[in-house]
C-alpha cells in the first residue's frame, strides 16, 4: 500500500513539532525516518498511526484520505520502543488480541497466532508473562503482535533502542529480512543513521520538524544535499575544514588553516566556476584521507588513535580543527607526532557556509 | 559492643513504642473473659460475656443483625468508592478537559476538609431527600467523604502506566473504553483491590456518621452498637464491652495478618513488573 503524506504539520500550541512535511512511500518500501531527538520523526509516526491528527494537511493510505480514520480501522500495525506488551497477559493472549477483537473464529485465530509465532520464533514462550522475557524476546512478540492482523503498513518506532550491541545487529537483519519476504510498507523511526542506512531502501531525514531529505541511503551517503545532511549520515562522522579557494598557476588551489590543497582536471574546473576567492567548507570523510609521513595536502598533529581491529581511527588535529581519519590496522605513530594528510579529490563535498548548501553536484 | 548498642536502638523504641498498644490487646483478651478485671490480673472467668453471640443484649438487635447493617454499610461503600474513582482518576490522568487543574486541587483540598464540621450541614440535606435515618443515606455521604482520596489514589496508579500500552491497544483494535476496560484496569487491579480493601475496612468501623445519621437500631452498625453498650443506664459491664470489641476487631486481624506483605508493597508506590 502506497503512503502519501500532503504537507503535512502538527502544531502543539506555539511548538511545531512537524512543520509542512510531504513524502511518498511507494508499496513495499521500508523507509527510514531519521533525526537528532526531538526532530519530529515520532510526531510523524504517530500522525501516520492516527493516535495524532495532523493540525494541517493530508495523509492518504493510497488513494484515500485517513486523517479522521482511527487508528483501529487503518489496518497498521505498530512496535513501540517499550514493546507496550500488556502485562497481565500471556504471549499467546498478547498476539491474540487484535484478533480477538475481530472477532475472528477461534480455529483460525490459533492458527494464525501459530504462524506469527513460529515466524519470529517465539513459539516456546506461548505461556510466558511478558515480565518474565528478555529485552529481545518481548521485541520479537511485540513484532508478532504487530504482524498477526496482516497488516498493510507497519510502523516501528525505535524498536532497537533498548537492545545491547549485538542483539541490536542480529535484530536489524531479522527485521529487515521478515519486511522482505512480508512485502509490508514499513516506517521505522531512529535516531541511529546506522540503522536507517542499513535497513532502510529510503532514508528521511528530519531537523527541526522538517524534512530536509529524502533519497536512498548511498545517495545521502555519497551525495549529501545539505551540510546537516553530511554530518548526520555516517559514522564516523565527516570532517570538516574552512577553506578559501585560490588560483595558483592557472590552477586551483584550497587553502586553508594548515591545508594547502591543490586540484586538477574537472574537478579544478567546477570548483574555479563557484567564484576565486570564495570561503566555503570542505567536507570529507574519514576513509577518504590517506595518512602519510612524508608530505601531502594537509599537516596534522596526532591527538590519539583508537584500535577498531579493522582499521585504526586517527583522531588528529589540524591545527585547531579535529580530523578523524580511518588508517590501515597498522598506521602506528604516537601521541603528537606530525603527519600528512592526502585527501581524494573525487571525494571531496563543498558546502557553502551561509546556505549550508552542497556546492558541488 | 558500641555497635551492638546502636543496633539495638531501633528496637529499644520499637518496643517502648509498641508496649502500650500491646499491653492494651492483651487487657481486651483478658477482660473479655472476665467478670471483672484489676489491671491486667481477671477475677472470676467466665463466657458469659460472649453469650451476646447466642442471645440478643437486653432491647438491642442480635449482633448477627448488626453484622448484617455493619456488611450493609462496608460493601456498598466500598464499591461504589472503587467504581467511581476508577472511573473519575482515569478522565483525570488521560483525558483533558476544562477545569482539570482545578478539579485535581479541589480534590486534594477536600479530602484536607474536617467532616465533623459539615454534620449539621449533611443532616439537612439528608432529610430534604428523605434519606435521613437509611443505609443509602449514609453509605452516600460516606463515599463523597471518602471520594477525594480515592480519586488521588486512582489517579496515581494510572500515571504509572505507560501510554504505550494504550497507544498499542487503540491500535489493536479497541475503543477508548475497551482500552480502559480490558487492558488499563486489569493492569492497576492492585490498586483496585488495594482501594476497595481500605474503603470497607474504613466503613467496617466508621462511627461518626452512621452515628449521627442512623437513629433505628436494627439498621445501626457495630460501632454505633458499641457506643449503645457504653451509654447504658446501669453500670458499665466491661467484660460485654471488651467481647464486642473482639468481634469487631478479629476479622480485620486476621485479614491484615494474611495480607500485609501485599499490601505494605502497593501502599509504598505501585505495582511492578511487566512490560
Amino acid at each position: 500500500m502506497e503512503l502519501f503524506l500532503d504537507n503535512i504539520s502538527k502544531h502543539f500550541g506555539k511548538v511545531k513539532a512537524v512543520d509542512g512535511v510531504s513524502l511518498k512511500v511507494p508499496d513495499g518500501e521500508f523507509v527510514a525516518l531519521l533525526g537528532p531527538s526531538g526532530c519530529g520523526k515520532t510526531t510523524t509516526l504517530l500522525m501516520i498511526a492516527g493516535i495524532y491528527k495532523p493540525t494541517a494537511g493530508y495523509i492518504r493510505f493510497g488513494e484515500k484520505v485517513v486523517n479522521d480514520l482511527l487508528p483501529k480501522d487503518r489496518k497498521i500495525g505498530m512496535v513501540f520502543q517499550s514493546y507496550a506488551l500488556y502485562p497481565h497477559m500471556s504471549v499467546y493472549e498478547n498476539i491474540v488480541f487484535p484478533l480477538r477483537l475481530q472477532r475472528l473464529p477461534a480455529e483460525q485465530v490459533r492458527q494464525r497466532a501459530q504462524k506469527m509465532a513460529e515466524l519470529v520464533q517465539v513459539q516456546a514462550l506461548l505461556d510466558r508473562k511478558p515480565g518474565q522475557l528478555s529485552g529481545g524476546q518481548q521485541q520479537r512478540v511485540a513484532l508478532s503482535r504487530a504482524l498477526v492482523k496482516e497488516p498493510s503498513l507497519l510502523l516501528l518506532d525505535e524498536p532497537l533502542s533498548n537492545l545491547d550491541a549485538k542483539l541490536r545487529i542480529a535484530m536489524r537483519a531479522e527485521i529487515k529480512r521478515l519486511q522482505k519476504d512480508l512485502g509490508i510498507t514499513t516506517i521505522f523511526v531512529t535516531h541511529d543513521q546506522l540503522e536507517a542506512m542499513t535497513m532502510a531502501d529510503r532514508i528521511a531525514l528530519f531537523k527541526d520538524g522538517k524534512l530536509v531529505a529524502y533519497s536512498q541511503p548511498h545517495e545521502l551517503y555519497d551525495h549529501p544535499r545539505t551540510l546537516f545532511a553530511a554530518e548526520f549520515i555516517g559514522s564516523p562522522p565527516m570532517n570538516f575544514l574552512r577553506i578559501r579557494i585560490e588560483e595558483k598557476d592557472g590552477g586551483v588551489v584550497l587553502v586553508g588553516e594548515g591545508i594547502r590543497m591543490p586540484l586538477a582536471g574537472e574537478i579544478a574546473q567546477k570548483v574555479k566556476a563557484l567564484g576565486v576567492g570564495r570561503e566555503v567548507i570542505l567536507g570529507i570523510r574519514p576513509e577518504d584521507i590517506t595518512v602519510a609521513t612524508d608530505s601531502g595536502d594537509a599537516k596534522a598533529e596526532v591527538y590519539v588513535i583508537e584500535p577498531l581491529g579493522r582499521d585504526m581511527l586517527a583522531n588528529l588535529h589540524v591545527q585547531a580543527t579535529p580530523v578523524r581519519v580511518l588508517a590501515p590496522p597498522t598506521f602506528n605513530a604516537p601521541i603528537g607526532a606530525s603527519v600528512a594528510l592526502t585527501l581524494d579529490r573525487k571525494k571531496i563535498h563543498l558546502f557553502d557556509p551561509q546556505t549550508e548548501q552542497a556546492l558541488l553536484d | 559492643m558500641i555497635q551492638r548498642l546502636r543496633s539495638a536502638i531501633p528496637y529499644i523504641l520499637l518496643i517502648l513504642l509498641t508496649t502500650p498498644i500491646l499491653v492494651g490487646y492483651v487487657w481486651l483478651i483478658i477482660s473479655s473473659l472476665s467478670v471483672r478485671t484489676y489491671g491486667l490480673r481477671p477475677e472470676g472467668l467466665t463466657l458469659e460475656n460472649w453469650r451476646f453471640l447466642v442471645e440478643p443484649i437486653r432491647s438491642r438487635p442480635s449482633i448477627w443483625q448488626v453484622l448484617l447493617s455493619t456488611l450493609a454499610f462496608a460493601i456498598p461503600l466500598g464499591l461504589l468508592d472503587v467504581t467511581i474513582s476508577s472511573a473519575a482518576g482515569y478522565a483525570l490522568s488521560r483525558l483533558r478537559f476544562p477545569g482539570r487543574r482545578m478539579f485535581l486541587s479541589f480534590t486534594i483540598i477536600l479530602h484536607a476538609f474536617p467532616s465533623a464540621t459539615l454534620l449539621i450541614a449533611i443532616f439537612f440535606v439528608l432529610r430534604a431527600v428523605k434519606l435521613y435515618d437509611s443505609i443509602l443515606g449514609v453509605v452516600l455521604v460516606s463515599v463523597s467523604l471518602s471520594l477525594p482520596l480515592g480519586i488521588w489514589l486512582m489517579k496515581g496508579f494510572y500515571d504509572n502506566v505507560s501510554w504505550d500500552i494504550e497507544m498499542a491497544a487503540l491500535i489493536d483494535g479497541c475503543s477508548r473504553l475497551r482500552t480502559w476496560w480490558s487492558v488499563v484496569l486489569p493492569i492497576i487491579r492492585p490498586g483496585l483491590a488495594a482501594l476497595l480493601i481500605f474503603s470497607f475496612l474504613g466503613g467496617w468501623g466508621a462511627y461518626i456518621i452512621p452515628y449521627t445519621f442512623l437513629v433505628t437500631t436494627s439498621i445501626q452498625p457495630i460501632s454505633v452498637f458499641l457506643q449503645s453498650l457504653t451509654g447504658d443506664y446501669t453500670f458499665v459491664n466491661y467484660g460485654v464491652i471488651t467481647a464486642v470489641g473482639l468481634f469487631q476487631l478479629v476479622p480485620v486481624l486476621i485479614f491484615y495478618l494474611f495480607t500485609q506483605r501485599y499490601l505494605m508493597n502497593l501502599y509504598s508506590g505501585g505495582m511492578k513488573g511487566g512490560g
